[in-house]
């Protein structure tokens, strides 16, 4: 019989705490090769909570550079939806005693403050710029570390940005402190994810798996050591063939268009949930005000906007998010990307804050349509300028998936 | 040479190239790297990035980047110093 003390032996030898491990729960954005790899390294390691998230399905390319590629039946058994794949697939490998894998085929947006939830570290493993903006800017407000990474054949890079908060969260290089192209408008916003979903990155697995294994170790690092883990506020390059290495220091610019603020309050949970009217919400908040207080909205709601296609005024209803992934209308679908998008909306409507001077129609919207998914984090201002920082009602079960074939 | 300009020397982020230019100290990374994209009468020294690849300057000297809107002033960049250019990696 194999003992807990004898199965992580050589981990404590090596400076791991397989207790620490055990308690931590990490946070795997994207599925693909990286993400694979470094959820099979975290998984083998003793990690007690790893939460997987991706919206994307598995392509035959995919095979060469996946480790929880699903063969044979399980194909039929599970999908090829990566997140459930890779979670069926690698929750078989983890060894803390009381593992736990979660997760949820969706985007990283699409779940919110929830997905972030008691998350001891974040690793980004996503290929888009938006997914990267979006994870730079949670992990900052929400006073987490975040490991970043990247690679195209033989190059890959690895940048570690720590957990932060107060003074340190305003002058911490952050990801967007050097990646301004990426998001904060509606035309940068598009072209990157249009341009991404034309690209094709040249990719192979020994780059994954190199990277997989130094992202992990980082993330252990960080678990162990916290401020102090090595690589924080660096970027390291490195090429696998050719052994060349170059580590940087990363530096924070003074017009960085990312959130550099961390909240510093613990939220007032409500009894609202996502599944509540804005209206409802807007209530509610009001119990805990003096004046009538006013929600600032992480992502703007598009309410409507003009299709780039046809140039008719649309019913959009959705964050601009997700409208800017595929921004036209319904029945212009389908003909291809419209990369004119930028300088044809112009005149959009949307709303970037909840108050109760928003129409009628909107106020009736449930909290979920208009970005507030289950357990999202709303901060709440009023007139006088009193900030309260509320958590809308629901559990982690509304947001992720229970992978329990192997519990 | 202008009093007030420096002189750097840029390397390109995939070959042994080197650009070398004189700058007012003022300048930012990102007003560097247009005119490294640019280039002069020879061409460009770096075509334009791809989405989602931008380019990233850092101080040879101190292992340290530059950011987009920073001075090379504020940098600590120096007269002779090396800047290299690196390219930001995408795939996952």
């Amino acid at each position: 019989m194999t003992t807990r003390n004898e199965r992580f032996s050589r981990e404590r030898l090596a400076g791991y705490d397989p207790d620490l491990m055990g308690r931590s729960v990490v946070l795997i954005v994207g599925a693909g090769a990286l993400g694979q790899n470094v959820a099979q390294d975290l998984a083998l390691s003793g990690v007690g909570e790893i939460r997987i998230i991706d919206k994307d399905t598995f392509e035959d390319h995919n095979q060469t550079r996946s480790p929880a590629y699903p063969i044979g039946e399980e194909q039929a058994q599970y999908g090829l939806k990566k997140a459930r794949a890779v979670a069926h697939k690698l929750r078989r490998l983890m060894t803390a005693p009381q593992a736990r894998m979660r997760y949820a085929d969706a985007w990283i947006q699409e779940l919110g403050d929830g997905a972030f939830k008691d998350v001891s570290v974040v690793l980004s493993c996503v290929d888009t710029q938006a997914g990267r903006a979006h994870l730079a800017d949670k992990t900052r407000l929400l006073g987490l570390p975040l490991i970043e990474a990247g690679f195209e054949g033989a190059d890959i890079s690895l940048s570690v940005y720590p957990a932060v908060t107060g003074e340190q969260a305003r002058v911490t290089p952050c990801w967007r402190c050097t990646h301004q192209e990426a998001v904060g408008a509606f035309s940068c916003q598009f072209y990157a994810a249009a341009a991404e979903r034309a690209g094709i990155v040249p990719a192979i697995q020994n780059a994954a798996a190199v990277l997989g294994g130094l992202q992990a170790e980082a993330a252990i690092q960080v678990l162990h050591l916290e401020g102090e883990a090595p690589l924080q506020t660096r970027v390291m390059d490195f090429n696998i063939r050719h052994g060349d290495a170059r580590v940087l220091k990363l530096a924070t610019d003074s017009l960085c268009p990312g959130v550099h603020r961390a909240f510093e309050r613990m939220p007032v949970k409500l009894t609202v949930s996502a599944t509540s009217t804005v209206g409802q919400l807007l209530e509610e908040l009001s119990q805990y005000f003096a004046l009538p207080p006013m929600v600032e909205l992480f992502y703007r709601f598009v309410w409507s906007a003009t299709c780039p296609a046809c140039d008719r005024l649309v019913a959009v209803r959705q964050p601009d998010w997700l409208w800017m992934m595929d921004a036209r209308c319904a029945e212009c679908r389908g003909v291809g990307a419209n990369a004119e998008l930028a300088s044809t909306i112009s005149t959009p409507t949307m709303y970037s804050q909840l108050t109760t001077g928003c129409n009628e129609e909107l106020l009736q919207t449930s909290c979920q349509t208009v970005g507030l998914p289950p357990l999202s984090l709303i901060e709440a201002i009023d007139e006088g300028g009193t900030v309260k920082l509320f958590e809308l009602s629901g559990s982690l079960d509304d947001l992720f998936q229970l992978e329990e074939s192997y519990g | 040479m202008d009093n007030n300009r420096i002189e750097v020397h840029f390397t390109h982020p995939r070959n042994a190239q080197t650009f070398t230019a004189e700058l007012d100290p003022n300048c930012t990374g990102q007003v560097a790297l247009q005119g490294l994209i640019a280039g002069d009468e020879r061409g460009p020294f770096l075509e334009q990035p791809a989405p989602g690849r931008p380019y990233q300057l850092a101080l040879k000297r101190n292992h340290q980047l530059i950011p987009p809107n920073t001075t090379f002033a504020d940098a600590g960049v120096t007269n002779g110093d090396v800047i290299e250019v690196r390219q930001d990696l995408q795939g996952a």
